[in-house]
């Protein structure tokens, strides 16, 4: 069992691999992300109306896991969104869910406290690594790298600087089912594009 | 196709959407119902509709053919639902209670927040 703070960009990676050979065998892009949450692990999926806008909150796990939350508008209206945050979830149930069982609330009497007394950097240890996750789920590097070759073909590196963006980066996104900004994301970690923090804070708001 | 034993409804109607694989997205792009409201049904957050031509589009959806053993435990589970108060059959272990949330900015909740969002997450007029 991993701890938060031992899970590694590489080591996420791999777990993502397991769980594609297990669910997503034939590397089938867009990865049916809903499908394998709700038909193959058979999780419940719970739509929320005004989760995000209440709380901020676009996606959530139950402490058994076997229910995932999320935001009744993100999964209507934004459907690259919410098959992120779907994947993020799964991240958490993944990566996650033995060290929760272990370390996590013993009671539900201890439920609230420990959430309030949960590290931050822990916290955000966690988040990170889902989305991280999430990424590799969803954009795998053995379908990634092909496309991205073929999408680059024509350019001189093929390591871009954002500028360098083909106009047609939104169709390869499509491909993949992922929202421009989490293949942005996605392709910086790769190194197949450099984001200066400028541009991050742009868009993405501060602190990526 | 075999009927799944059930307690409730919400279970029955999710427990056959999944047998015949559909998501949640894929029932309802069909069938033009409302994800939301779906999800709060097979929840039982929401009492299903007793309307016999309501029931009867659920029951076709979800391939449950007239006057069959499912067909009568589907109207029965609808009718005893209707009388059913969520809140007050829900235990620690049928409430939804957060492990894991993503907030926009990873930032973590206050207690008082917390509270809220377990609330939140667990009233059935929401």
């Amino acid at each position: 069992m991993n701890k938060p703070e031992d899970w590694t960009l590489r080591t996420i990676e791999q777990e993502a691999n397991k769980f594609l050979k297990q669910y997503n065998p034939g590397l089938t892009i867009p990865v049916p992300i809903e499908e394998i949450l709700e038909l193959r692990l058979n999780i419940r999926l719970v739509v929320y109306p005004d989760l995000e806008n209440r709380f901020g909150i676009n996606g959530i796990i139950n402490n058994s896991f076997d229910a995932i939350g999320i935001d009744e508008h993100v999964y209507v209206q934004q459907k690259e969104r919410a098959r992120f945050t779907l994947a993020e979830e799964l991240g958490h149930m993944v990566l996650h869910r033995e060290w929760y069982i272990k370390h996590g609330p013993r009671s539900f009497t201890d439920f609230l406290d420990w959430h309030a007394k949960l590290d931050a950097k822990i916290y955000d240890y966690i988040e990170r690594q889902a989305k991280t996750f999430a990424s590799f789920v969803l954009a795998p590097s053995s379908t990634l790298i092909p496309e991205w070759e073929r999408f680059t073909a024509g350019k001189s590196s093929r390591s871009l600087q954002l500028d360098q963006l083909p106009d047609n980066f939104p169709d390869f996104c499509k491909k993949f089912g992922l929202a421009p900004q989490s293949m942005l994301l996605r392709l910086e970690k790769s190194g197949f594009l450099t984001i200066s923090q400028d541009q991050k804070d742009l868009l993405f708001g501060k602190r990526i | 196709m075999k009927s799944q034993p059930t307690t409730n409804f919400g279970e029955f109607f999710r427990n056959r959407r999944i047998s015949l694989g559909m998501t949640l997205r894929s029932f309802c792009e069909r069938f033009g119902y409302d994800p939301g409201n779906i999800s709060r049904l097979e929840r039982n957050m929401l009492p299903p509709t007793v309307d016999d031509e309501k029931l009867a589009g659920y029951a076709k959806a979800l391939q449950i053919s007239k006057d069959t053993e499912p067909w009568v435990t589907f109207h029965d589970l609808a009718y005893i639902a209707k009388g059913f108060i969520p809140k007050d059959v829900q235990t620690e272990n049928t409430m939804f209670l957060p492990a894991f949330f993503r907030t926009m900015r990873n930032k973590k909740m206050d207690k008082n927040k917390f509270e809220e969002l377990i609330d939140f997450l667990n009233d059935s007029n929401e």
